[in-house]
């Protein structure tokens, strides 16, 4: 079951974390503990000490990019998941250094740097896009199931690495 | 009281999805039906839910529904939330919103 463990333990920055005062439980996403002044070591470093796969998660509208997450980080919590407001992408994939991304539009820097992503109902269509090891996949109407089985070809993909 | 109820029908698929789950996993108790836009208003009538989410508000909704949320009409960021005929318009709604409406209605 869902707990408000869960939404917690999503990470969340870049302005998408708001005060605790607009729900009867705290769901707010808790921004990253001691943000490095080094984005590219402070990445490097917290994937040694966590090895685990990650998720960056920068589709809006909020509601919904805060949906998957949540649903993400339930039914698979092995994976660590972060919320990034769409405008802070490029810079939170250098900082965050993401197996698979989640957006609304994909830009050059997620292309060029990250295996896995999915550019999730751009300019609000109902198709989708999503990028597997470079192999390209088209959806007409993309399905949770869909995403969360990409999510776990990302995870086989980190762990080939 | 009888069994409480929540329609999702909102656009698009996976974020309906999406919903749906977190509902269902913070109130297992209550019956969440999710549904195509389409079939908002048949499934409103049907039902007769104690909340209603949906991309666009219809008549049948205004006049069954007691509480509804309507979640980005036309993908722009308002979002509307009424709840016992009391509107309340919100830009950027979170999901820490729908859950709070959730936990007023039920």
């Amino acid at each position: 079951m869902l707990e408000s463990g869960t939404f917690v333990s999503m990470t969340a920055e870049s302005g998408s974390q708001h005060e605790a005062t607009r729900g009867d439980r705290n769901f707010v996403p808790k921004p990253p503990d001691n943000p490095s002044r080094d984005p590219a070591a402070e990445a490097a470093s917290e994937r040694r000490r966590k090895g685990r796969p990650r998720v960056l998660m920068a589709n809006e509208p909020r509601a919904y990019r805060e949906g998957i997450a949540a649903v993400i980080s339930q039914l698979r919590p092995e994976v660590e998941v972060k919320t990034v407001e769409p405008n802070a992408l490029d810079t939170s994939i250098e900082r965050f250094s993401p197996d698979m991304v989640i957006c609304s539009k994909a830009t050059d820097a997620l292309k060029g740097g990250v295996r896995v992503w999915v550019e999730l109902y751009p300019e609000n269509a109902a198709y989708s896009v999503a990028s597997i090891g470079g192999r390209r996949m088209e959806y007409t109407e993309i399905q949770l199931p869909d995403l969360l089985s990409i999510v776990d070809k990302a995870e086989e993909l980190a762990g080939t690495n | 009281m009888g069994a409480r109820r929540i329609l999702v029908a909102n656009e698009l698929t996976s974020y309906r999805q999406s919903i749906a789950i977190v509902f269902r996993e913070l109130h297992p108790g209550v019956e969440i039906r999710e549904v195509d836009p389409e079939a908002l208003d048949e499934e409103v009538a049907r039902l007769v839910p104690d909340l209603v989410v949906c991309s666009r508000v219809t008549a049948v909704v205004r006049q069954r529904a007691a509480n509804w949320i309507e979640l980005y009409p036309e993908c722009k960021p308002f979002s509307t939330i009424c709840i016992g005929g009391e509107h309340t318009a919100i830009e950027d709604i979170e999901l820490a919103d729908l859950l709070s409406v959730c936990a007023r209605v039920l």
